[in-house]
């Protein structure tokens, strides 16, 4: 019986300090800060350059969603309605509105920091549009 | 993943450790075996368990007392043990009283037991605590595998339907394999998931729908519980309440499916060695609306290949030459001959082929082609389960083998599943436990896509099998007409060439996923001393889904080029559970039970992605087979760590004080922001123990419970940082470059998200009453949430368009009741009325600042959406609606229609006032009968089926077609009484099915026969001479009859169906197919 109890004694020792580690380590190595998406850049990758690539395509998407309407209503396309009164609806200019803010404009530390590493060229560009 | 290395190190020393010492282990238990072998006279005692009215027991204990020594009765009631004379037998069941009996001269011993008013139920709660039915002071329901085995549905989902209180199943389509949505207690989160946490054997089990596709584009996606196989199940508890879940954290805020394996169970089966096999055969059939047999396609009454229904009758007797005008040819009989629809193809180059150009000079029978029901073909599903196991004194060893084909009603869908899983333990004699289970489960299932028909064409960028099919018109020839040219392009009945083929669907058009998974867990454990025992459980799921979309080149919806998706997901769920526990009586009346323990969970989800246009070979579904290629990632990766304790009081066993509390930490939120406490606790108080003078005949058991507890919502990952967006392709310039563009990103992260919180209070009633022949479960809930974590938009001139924030409250009241009667019980007749009843109403209390609703589904061709309204219930159904003048008439226009209103309103609640399920079985000797009804009352839904078989006239909903209507209402112009006419074919196109939405909005209530089953157990008397133990033959039949009394009959609409598949949209039918009808055999036997 002394036998069974020094056994029992032993592998109690084993197996609580394994579990013990087990859960330290556990504790330790469990990275709690995964809140960087690994699915996009982040702000310190932007490149002016293609930062402008952007706001040209932008503008043109902005150019063409607004130029339809404008051709519309003054009847050079056809105007799906047909009467001024029912052809649009209140969200009409939503989508051009957008892009022109929320792309275009866009303001953000990410812009602001490309603000300050952007070539002389554009810079006047640049400051019109995004830098205050 | 190093850390992960790292502790499976750790992992390998304990086990080598273990093993080491068990070999010194194995000499001294033989020695000390083999002593007591010889010192005393053993002998053989058999005899049969039974209850006070004679029926067996099976599975009874029969133990010698202070020993380890003891068997189960079989399924007849009958054991054998080998006994000392003069030892003890204590024999014991569940729900009876103990016997003892000292064994005398006797070799033989018949018991019968005495039933038991206390029921000492043992049932398994959080993190695998058993527990005493009596000491739990919250609402747990056990399903056991009676319930779950030898069903016709595969999807264990699927088999839950109706079984408990509170939890409300619906399938996505009829289509076998597709998505299953399951809700317990009501929504609570407007926008973060609703679904359960599933828990297998102890270790968490992902069950999330992985949707490629919005459900619009093709909702097809299974839900990764379907890699379950219900027959290798022992049982299923569901913790509904938070006061039931708090030790599982954050993940547990909707409820736990707590399933426990063959393969992962310790119960001890009737013999020592058991195998199981059963086969299943089912047939599947598509619960089809009414069609009408009349009329054909055209409109007012005139004949046209159009997409409605409405033209001229089918006898020649009836109809007129002048109504086919230019069509018509010959009149055969009763029969009108048109011209084939093939010579009014536009598109000359489509009818080319020398096979399909003969047949434009041919005469076409205008007559019933009854297309829509030739189309489908009855689904056969087989299933095939082999379980062994052996159960010593010490422990286990399960093997189990299963196997489903599911061929679905509609044709090119198929499921395909295969489960393996092996599992056991064992105890040592110095009280270390050490066991585990690993599972491995293949699933491969196909189908055509399902897009969102919206009942003239569909809606999405993929096709859809049911949206042309449910309302093809009666004249056409679907099955006859050819439906491929010879260079591969969909060709049908239209001249403009506008509905993409259904048959050319099924060849063409196919999603699929490919599923590998394994999963299981190890565990040990160690009994320190007596009462203290320390407890290690590692939980792992790892599997693959590789998902493809394709649809060949010269289709009509979709990318007519041909398209071609693939997704590789690779999901990882690991998870590690300590746990110490201690049990102690503190003096004769008090008694104490404490848990404390931490886990740590990491789920990491990488898929990667591949879509190609422009398919080069007709048929060739391979990505080197298309021009363009375009790739994608998506990654995501969170931890969660967790401390717990649980700690439980008893006073003279009848009342019961639990105490709990975990503290979370999540990865995927901001330092500050990501740790959250939540406590939890019940009383429990059994009044007839307490004062023993309430017990009569009448009440037999009283337990009264109270708890509370909390939960939260980490949210999905990275949503706290903004990014940067790439768009490597953003334009391509006249040289052919491409030119990349960086963009700030239109969502603002939210450094401040915070945890959305839960918070529930429970009240309820158990009781035995009639001596124990009813019992009833009721709890009463109210269940909080705050902190929302919901997208909300921002004003463009921000410079974003939205950022997820935490706003709003909702609140869910609700009532469950889970009652079981037991009328009549003879040894030969059993009569058994199982039920439930839920009622529940939720509630937006409020919603990010000067915000009073959004929308949270997305609009689909302007039809209706779900919305969260401060002060309705969450998912409110908002549509367009008839125009209305200040005394509540209808507005009616020019032409006799009504005017619809430009805003939209509130027109229904998709959450149903109550439902309730109530199941009898009748046995009578070897033979049983079961039937399952099922009751759902209220809950508004929107169905695009309904309005658009109904409107294009393929159903006769038992309108007169030829008479012409005047709408209820008053002019628009002058509010006079209208008396416009209107035809029958444009009050069921222009009003029924395309008008103002909430024409389309109809009541769910529906009465289902859910399930009728019979059963027949061959006797042991014509099984004595074989191998055989036992042979069960089953008849059973699923979603039988059902009928949503309040739509029209003839469309046969099921409402438990959602086309919007998992998620958190309700109530929004598009056209989603048929049902499914199932019935079938299984023989089931044990060896």
């Amino acid at each position: 019986m002394k036998k069974i109890f020094n056994l029992k004694k032993t592998s109690f020792k084993i197996v609580s300090s394994c579990l013990l580690m087990l859960t330290l380590i556990a504790c330790e190595t469990f990275e709690l800060e995964l809140v960087d998406t690994p699915n996009s850049l982040t702000s310190a990758s932007a490149d002016p350059d293609l930062f402008l690539s952007s706001i040209q395509i932008s503008t043109g998407d902005f150019f063409e969603s607004v130029t339809e309407e404008g051709m519309e209503v003054t009847r050079i396309l056809h105007m799906f309605g047909p009467l001024y009164r029912n052809a649009y609806n209140s969200t009409q200019l939503n989508t051009p509105w957008s892009t022109a803010y929320a792309t275009i404009f866009a303001r953000s530390n990410v812009t602001s920091s490309i603000c300050n590493r952007i070539h002389d060229s554009v810079r006047s560009f640049c400051s019109c549009i995004n830098c205050s | 993943m190093l850390i992960f290395h790292k502790s499976s190190i750790f992992v390998e020393i304990l086990l080598l450790t273990i093993f080491i010492h068990m070999k010194k282990l194995l000499l001294l238990s033989s020695a000390m075996m083999l002593f007591a072998f010889t010192a005393m006279a053993q002998k053989t005692v058999t005899g049969v368990v039974l209850d006070a009215s004679g029926v067996p027991l099976p599975g009874a204990s029969v133990v010698e007392q202070g020993t380890n020594n003891g068997v189960s009765t079989d399924f007849d009631g009958n054991y054998s043990i080998e006994v000392s004379e003069g030892s003890v037998l204590e024999i014991s069941f569940i729900g009876y009283q103990t016997f003892e009996s000292t064994i005398g001269e006797s070799d033989s011993l018949n018991i019968s037991l005495e039933e038991d008013n206390q029921l000492e139920e043992v049932v398994i709660t959080a993190l695998g605590v058993k527990r005493e039915s009596r000491s739990i002071g919250y609402s747990v329901k056990t399903v056991t595998g009676d319930n779950l085995e030898q069903k016709t549905e595969g999807d264990i989902g699927r088999v839950l339907q109706g079984q408990v209180a509170g939890v409300n199943i619906t399938n996505s389509t009829g289509i076998s394999g597709s998505g299953t949505n399951i809700v317990i207690r009501g929504y609570t989160s407007i926008t973060g998931s609703n679904q359960p946490l599933f828990i297998v054997d102890g270790v968490p089990f992902d069950s999330s729908t992985n949707s490629q596709e919005a459900f619009f584009d093709g909702n097809t996606a299974s839900s990764r519980f379907l890699d379950l196989d219900p027959n290798s199940i022992e049982s299923i508890n569901v913790l509904k309440g938070l006061s039931a879940t708090t030790l599982y954290g954050q993940q547990g805020r909707n409820g736990v499916i707590l399933v426990t394996t063959k393969s992962g169970s310790r119960k001890i089966s009737a013999k020592g060695f058991e195998t199981t096999v059963s086969q299943s055969y089912f047939q599947s059939t598509p619960n089809l609306p009414d069609y009408q047999t009349e009329y054909g396609g055209g409109f007012h009454q005139e004949f046209g290949f159009y997409y409605s229904n409405g033209g001229p009758n089918f006898d020649a007797r009836i109809s007129q030459p002048s109504q086919f005008g230019a069509f018509y040819r010959e009149t055969l009989g009763n029969t009108v001959y048109v011209q084939h629809p093939i010579s009014k193809i536009n598109d000359a180059s489509l009818v080319s082929d020398p096979d399909i150009a003969a047949l434009a000079s041919q005469n076409y029978a205008y007559k019933n082609y009854d297309s829509v029901k030739n189309f489908f073909r009855t689904g056969i599903v087989h299933t095939t389960s082999v379980n062994m196991k052996k159960t010593t004194e010490s422990g286990f060893m399960n093997l189990s083998f299963g196997r489903t084909s599911d061929e679905g009603f509609t044709p090119g869908n198929k499921l395909g599943r295969t489960n393996i899983s092996i599992g056991g333990s064992e105890k040592l004699e110095n009280g270390i436990t050490f066991g585990g289970t690993m599972n491995f489960a293949q699933t491969n299932y196909k189908t055509p896509p399902v897009s969102a028909g919206t009942g003239s064409g569909v809606s999405g960028s993929g096709a859809s099998i049911f949206g042309h099919v449910m309302f093809t018109p009666k004249s056409v020839d679907l099955m006859n007409l050819p439906y491929q040219t010879s260079d591969g392009r969909s060709i049908y009945y239209r001249s403009g060439n506008d509905i993409q083929n259904p048959r050319w669907t099924v060849d063409n058009s196919k999603v699929s996923q490919f599923v590998n998974r394994v999963y299981g867990n190890v565990n040990l454990s160690y009994e320190i001393i007596d009462d203290l025992n320390v407890s290690y459980v590692y939980g792992f799921d790892v599997y693959t889904e590789q998902n493809t979309n394709g649809q060949n080149k010269g289709g009509v919806d979709g990318d007519v080029t041909g398209s071609y998706q693939t997704i590789d997901v690779v999901n990882q769920v690991y998870d590690h559970n300590v746990k110490l526990s201690y049990s102690k009586a503190i003096n004769d009346k008090i008694g104490f039970q404490g848990i404390i323990g931490a886990t740590g969970r990491r789920n990491v989800y990488s898929q990667n992605q591949v879509n190609s246009t422009q398919q080069l070979a007709f048929g060739v579904m391979k990505h080197f087979n298309f021009v363009n290629q375009a790739g994608s990632s998506f990654d995501s990766e969170q931890n969660i760590y967790g401390v717990f304790a649980d700690f439980t009081f008893d006073y003279n066993n009848y009342l019961f004080l639990n105490l709990q509390g975990r503290n979370d930490q999540a990865s995927n939120l901001e330092k500050e922001n990501n740790s959250l406490f939540y406590p939890g606790g019940s009383i429990a108080f059994v009044a007839t123990d307490a004062f023993p003078q309430i017990k009569s005949d009448l009440l037999s058991y009283a337990k009264f419970r109270i708890g509370y507890g909390n939960s939260a919502g980490f949210g999905s990952t990275y949503r706290t940082r903004s990014t940067l967006g790439l768009s490597s392709r953003a334009f391509l310039d006249r040289g052919g470059n491409v030119i990349p563009s960086n963009f700030v990103s239109n969502t603002l992260g939210n450094s401040e998200l915070k945890p959305e919180k839960v918070s529930e209070f429970e009240i309820g009633l158990d009781m035995r009453l009639l001596n124990n022949k009813l019992g009833l479960n009721i709890s009463l809930f109210d269940r909080n949430t705050q902190n929302l974590i919901t997208s909300r938009t921002l004003p463009a001139a921000s410079g974003y368009t939205n950022m997820t924030i935490n706003a709003g409250k909702v609140s869910v009241q609700g009532v469950e009741l889970d009652f079981n009667y037991r009328p009549i019980k003879t040894a030969d007749f059993k009569w058994q009325i199982d039920g439930n009843f839920y009622a529940d109403e939720s509630l937006v209390e409020e919603l990010q600042g000067s915000t009073t609703e959004f929308t949270y589904t997305s609009i689909i061709g302007g039809r209706p959406q779900n919305f969260a309204i401060v002060g309705q219930p969450l998912g409110v159904i908002k549509s367009t609606t008839i125009e209305r003048n200040a005394s509540g008439e209808a507005l009616i226009d020019a032409d006799g229609f009504y005017v619809e209103s430009t805003e939209q309103s509130i027109v229904g609640d998709p959450n149903p006032d109550w439902v309730s399920n109530l199941s009898n079985t009748f046995s009578y000797k070897d033979f049983s009968l079961g039937f399952t009804l099922q009751y759902r009352h209220g809950g508004d839904l929107f169905s695009q089926t309904a309005a658009t078989l109904v409107g294009r006239g393929v159903l006769n909903p038992g309108t007169n077609r030829e008479g012409v209507y005047v709408l209820d209402g008053v002019n628009e112009s002058d509010g006079a009484v209208n008396t416009t006419q209107i035809t029958a074919i444009n009050y069921g196109f222009d009003v029924f099915s395309f008008g103002p939405g909430e024409i389309q909005i109809f009541d769910g209530t529906t009465i289902r026969l859910s399930e009728v089953n019979l059963n027949y157990n061959v006797p042991k008397s014509f099984l004595e001479k074989t191998a055989i133990g036992s042979l069960n033959i089953r008849l059973t039949g699923s979603n039988l009859f059902y009928r949503a009394v309040n739509m029209p009959e003839v469309v046969n609409f099921d409402t438990n169906m959602m086309s919007t598949g998992v998620g958190n949209a309700q109530g929004i039918g598009f056209i989603t197919g048929p049902s499914a009808r199932r019935v079938g055999i299984t023989v089931k036997a044990t060896f």
